[in-house]
């Protein structure tokens, strides 16, 4: 034990995570269809010009980068915090609703053409469907019991996806639809630096309220009135993870669409490494997010260069099927 | 110094759950809240922790309204031991015992210098030491009965209010933990606990306070309270009274007949 309480092991963890999302960070930069690579890269870092390299590198790479980066750190992050607050390995953080609502303001945006007319009226729209959710939902479990806000998260959820499929049943051509359907599939591809600038803050400010909640999570471990007897305020506890988790996911989905099983899978999978203690494991499921976005992004570009993979397909793909294998080993004690 | 519930009224959907109840604890002194089910004993608790805020009246903790006190604060001032058993997520007994400290940890201060020393302090007050980095999950119930109460003592907080600690546990360890208690209240703690077990409540309490219909019917010493007529009235339960090492027993014998 460090004195600052923190393992020795903890630190070697977060420090392990964190070279792993340098390193995806530096992939994500080399590889692609145009064939820039690492010796470009590192001329432009340089403050080489190499037109039409460093104008790929900053204008399609860089923002794709970043973005995976925010993305899959927000799903980590959020999930652990979701999971921790609920008392609930199975929570994610679509659970609450935002998610589904944040893809139901995209879809209308690009249902009614406005996405069309100007680019950013998509993740606008998203972000404002996913601030609805989280009104909603306040006002209708913000002083009720947990398990109240978990139901309204369903009903909320449920609503908003039936909201998205009338949409799609009423779109007046295929095409529509398919646009629709495409980018509810969960991609970074051709995202500028414009939507970073407009994700990142509400990703950031998510972030820090999500870091608030963290002490607040190790005591409800025991319970909500035991933890209300060591001093934590439970409802505000509640509004943090909440609406930390709308800005950022709200965000996140904005610019990225859906991406499943990063907010689900990647908790389960450190929460034993970090000793199972709900606040140690936000910050590496955090970088772990990030990591496994951004390596399945680049996994998208490698396996199908012709019509790439979503993203959202991708993640899902996998850890579906190594969520699956998490449960069969916890459950007969092999894996702990 | 004293922790005072003053005509505390709960009431839940019109129904007055406790009512009118007036309670003082001490420094020092072991006092068992005990009547039948439904007579709002654990109500009772929890309007004290605030955990339920009363309908009605008020909690002075050293003749300051708790209310008037920041949630942390008040919780530097009493600990709470809960009934339930269950400890989230698969954390070492350490984890457990630590999070006692949390009214005394900043937002994201790190552990206080003297943590580790309180944590093993405490597992050696519940003799338990040596175990602070077993996994919590694995333990005996009566391990996890001691160390739960080692997470409340960690608190290091002037009253303990424990809502039956010794339900679900086998005699031996319903013995320690009431042994434990009485441990507290010597070293100078004002303990508060909702029991069940009248052998137990005759043997190792200081005072006795009896609810009955959301009523306190009674306050006093054990031998004074504990009488047959009153058992009967309350309980409806005929008991049977000895004495055995200088110390009077008491065994809850038969349903009183109608």
């Amino acid at each position: 034990m460090t004195p600052g309480g923190f393992s020795i092991g903890y630190i070697t963890l977060n420090a392990g995570l964190s070279v792993l999302v340098g390193f995806g960070c530096a992939l994500s930069l080399t590889i692609g269809p145009s064939g820039v690579g690492f010796g470009e890269l590192w001329t432009v870092i340089l403050g080489g010009d190499l037109d039409t390299a460093s104008l790929i590198l900053r204008e399609i790479r860089l923002p794709r980068m970043i973005l995976a980066v925010l993305v899959g750190a927000t799903l980590g992050l959020s999930g652990a915090a979701m999971q921790g607050f609920l008392r609930n390995p199975l929570a994610e953080p679509g659970v609450i609703g935002v998610s589904a609502a944040a893809a139901f303001g995209a879809v209308v945006a690009l249902y009614t053409g406005l996405s069309a007319v100007f680019a950013l009226a998509l993740p606008v729209a998203a972000i404002s469907g996913a601030l609805l959710a989280v009104i909603v939902l306040q006002l209708l479990a913000g002083r009720q019991s947990t398990l109240t806000l978990i139901l309204a998260g369903v009903a909320i959820s449920s609503l908003f996806g039936a909201l998205t499929s009338l949409a799609l049943n009423l779109s007046p051509n295929p095409f529509a639809a398919f646009e629709v359907m495409f980018w509810m599939l969960g991609s970074l591809t051709d995202r500028s630096l414009m939507h970073v600038q407009l994700a990142a803050p509400f990703i950031l400010a998510g972030w820090l309220i999500l870091a608030f909640s963290a002490r607040s999570l190790d005591a409800l471990s025991l319970g909500e009135e035991a933890a209300a007897s060591l001093g934590v305020n439970i409802s505000r506890s509640r509004s943090l993870v909440v609406f930390g988790t709308a800005l950022c996911v709200g965000a996140a989905v904005a610019v990225s669409g859906v991406i499943g099983f990063v907010g689900l899978v990647v908790p389960h999978l450190l929460r034993p490494l970090v000793g199972h203690k709900p606040s140690r494991l936000l910050l590496s499921s955090a970088l772990g997010g990030a990591a496994i976005v951004l390596f399945a992004d680049i996994l998208v570009r490698l396996i199908t260069p012709g019509t790439e993979l979503k993203l959202g397909v991708v993640t899902a793909l996998l850890g579906a099927p190594f969520f699956l294998y998490l449960v069969l080993y916890a459950r007969t004690g092999r894996f702990e | 110094m004293s922790l005072v519930a003053k005509d505390v009224q709960v009431d839940i959907s019109g129904c007055a759950i406790v009512h009118s109840a007036n309670l003082t604890l001490a420094p020092g002194e072991l006092v068992g809240l005990i009547g039948p089910n439904g007579a709002g004993k654990t109500t009772l608790l929890k309007a004290i922790l605030g955990l339920r805020p009363p309908t009605s009246g008020d909690v002075h903790i050293n003749g300051e309204t708790t209310t008037d006190l920041s949630s942390k604060a008040f919780a530097r001032q009493v600990a709470y031991l809960p009934q339930d058993h269950h400890v989230e997520w698969d954390l070492t007994v350490r984890d457990v015992v630590e999070l006692g400290r949390h009214p005394h940890r900043g937002r994201f201060g790190g552990k206080t210098a003297d943590c580790d020393t309180i944590v093993e302090t405490c597992l050696r007050e519940v003799e338990l030491p040596g175990l602070a980095d077993r996994k919590f999950a694995v333990l005996s119930g009566g391990e996890k009965a001691r160390v739960l109460l080692a997470r409340a003592l960690a608190v290091r907080a002037p009253y303990l209010l424990a809502d039956e600690p010794v339900a679900a546990l086998d005699p031996y360890h319903q013995l320690h933990v009431m042994e434990l208690l009485r441990a507290r209240a010597k070293a100078g703690d004002g303990v508060l606990t909702v029991l069940h077990d009248l052998t137990l409540a005759a043997r190792f309490l200081d005072r006795v306070v009896i609810m009955d219909a959301g009523e306190i019917v009674c306050d006093g010493p054990p031998g004074d309270v504990l009488t047959t007529q009153r058992l009967e009235s309350v309980y409806g339960v005929t008991p049977l009274m000895g004495e055995a090492d200088g110390t009077s027993w008491l065994i809850p014998w038969q349903r009183r007949r109608r």
